[in-house]
């Protein structure tokens, strides 16, 4: 064997051996798990963010409103965004997840009078979402992520005129809803944690919660 | 389900305006006072200038510094300036007339809603006659808007300045059911424009309120003006409210004690 052919098998062992080694990473201990449950929070609900249903029964523009608003007060609520999911593990690297999340904001408006509810407005949302999720780090108790998910929401909404409590056209309506979140991380092996930014119908902003592994 | 509809039991209130105070009659306030009241205020800084600009009319140099002495930095321009007329940015174009009264069309405001009924962009129209005491007579002419509304408005003011200050010493705001008067011997005073900035809350003085409208409404009471507040005076229930300046809807604008 000449000095070049010995150079040529130098370089493609050495290539060969580069190659074989990013074939098989060294083993860092990652073990998947094929199936998650997850309960989580979203910081700052999604519905609210855009904008719930709600409509004033006062007339700003009139003499007649101005007065009227002023004999009432509001008490303003949100539950928060809550959601459940399964996320099933394909590889170390992609999985899809079903979610299912849930929103309600309502207004009491009493009267300044006596105290006595006069009227309600309420909106509520119940949605279910399909996501594809992508894993781009992986250690034993570290994995981070994006994901982007589609789905339908069930909306319920009502708008009481003043004194008349319950007689506000309930209005039922299927809408669309998606979240995108191009950043998560979760800690943990069997029982972790998690912690999301993102935007969408579900939360805008970040979304945090727990899950479990088996 | 079920458990999310548990967590989302977790509820929390974000607004509640249960202890804010009432009082109804400020957005009426402050809505006239910004559509009629400042721009009567405008008018006779406009009608005060113009008097004294027609004296030294001839002097280029020395009537822009009296405009430049008057009005903030960019108000009036030399091409805005004639024996005939003036045109001053923000206050309005002053004419004068053949007989020694002025004509002002103002440089206009949204309207206010207790007044005409609707919401849109009007100048108003006035005549000034000038007494040989310094004093203002104001008459409103018929406004112009952009929504061709028929309802009454007619707006009456004597008026002077002295001493640094615009004195509204009667004013008479009248629309189909709303009325503004004068309170006797309690003139509406407020500091007059400057190059530095404009004033825009009276320092003192009274306007008389009343209203009724076909929905029902019906109101009248005494609108105080003082350095820090004004007062919306019913017998003997004194509302203090913060200044008239641009107030959110969101900001408790009643003082409480």
């Amino acid at each position: 064997m000449n000095a070049f052919e010995r150079t040529v098998l130098l370089l493609t062992m050495t290539l060969a051996g580069f190659v074989s080694a990013a074939a098989h990473p060294r083993d860092r201990g990652f073990e998947l798990r094929r199936h998650e449950l997850t309960v989580s929070a979203g910081i700052c609900p999604g519905r609210y963010a855009f904008g719930y249903n709600h409509t004033t029964p006062f007339s700003h523009s009139t003499l007649s409103g101005a007065y009227e608003m002023a004999k009432y007060y509001e008490n303003e609520f949100i539950s928060g965004a809550w959601s459940m999911g399964y996320t099933y593990n394909f590889t170390k690297l992609l999985a899809v997840q079903a979610n299912i999340s849930y929103e309600e904001g309502w207004i009491d408006r009493f009267r300044r009078s006596d105290g006595g509810l006069s009227a309600k407005s309420d909106d509520m949302y119940l949605s279910a979402l399909a996501a594809f999720k992508v894993y781009w780090f992986n250690r034993p108790c570290v994995r981070m992520y994006s994901h982007i998910g589609l789905g339908i929401s069930f909306n319920r909404y009502y708008n009481d005129p003043i004194e008349a409590l319950g007689q506000g056209e309930r209005v039922f309506k299927l809408v669309p809803a998606w979240q995108i979140a191009p950043l998560g991380i979760m800690v943990g092996r069997k029982f972790f944690g998690f912690a999301e930014i993102g935007i969408g119908t579900c939360f805008a902003g970040g979304s945090v919660g727990i899950g479990y592994r088996f | 389900m079920l458990p999310l509809v548990l967590l989302a039991q977790v509820s929390c209130k974000i607004y509640d305006d249960e202890d804010s105070l009432q009082e109804p009659a400020y957005m009426v306030v402050q809505q006239t006072y910004r559509a009629y009241v400042d721009d009567l205020f405008r008018m006779v800084e406009l009608a005060d200038f113009y008097r004294s600009y027609r004296e030294i009319w001839q002097d280029r140099e020395a009537s822009m510094q009296l405009a430049d002495s008057y009005f903030p930095e960019g108000r009036v321009s030399e091409d805005g300036l004639y024996y005939e007329m003036a045109d001053v940015s923000g206050w309005g174009v002053i004419k004068a007339g053949n007989d020694g009264t002025y004509t002002i069309k103002s440089y206009g405001d949204y309207s206010c809603y207790v007044f005409r009924n609707y919401y849109g962009y009007e100048s108003m129209n006035y005549e000034v006659t000038v007494s040989a005491d310094g004093y203002f007579s104001i008459k409103s002419v018929d406004p112009e808007d952009d929504a061709g509304n028929d309802s009454i408005l007619k707006i009456e003011a004597k008026a002077r300045c002295a001493d640094g200050n615009v004195i509204i010493e009667e004013c008479n705001i009248v629309s189909d059911f709303c009325n503004i008067v004068s309170v006797a011997d309690k003139p509406l005073v407020r500091k007059r424009v400057t190059p530095s900035g404009t004033a825009y809350n009276a320092d003192s003085g009274s306007l008389s309120y009343s209203y009724s409208d076909k929905s029902g409404v019906n109101d009248a009471f005494v609108l105080g003006f003082h350095a820090d507040h004004v007062s919306i005076e019913r017998g003997s229930s004194v509302v203090k409210c913060l200044l008239l300046n641009e107030v959110e809807r969101s900001v408790d604008y009643v003082i409480s004690d």
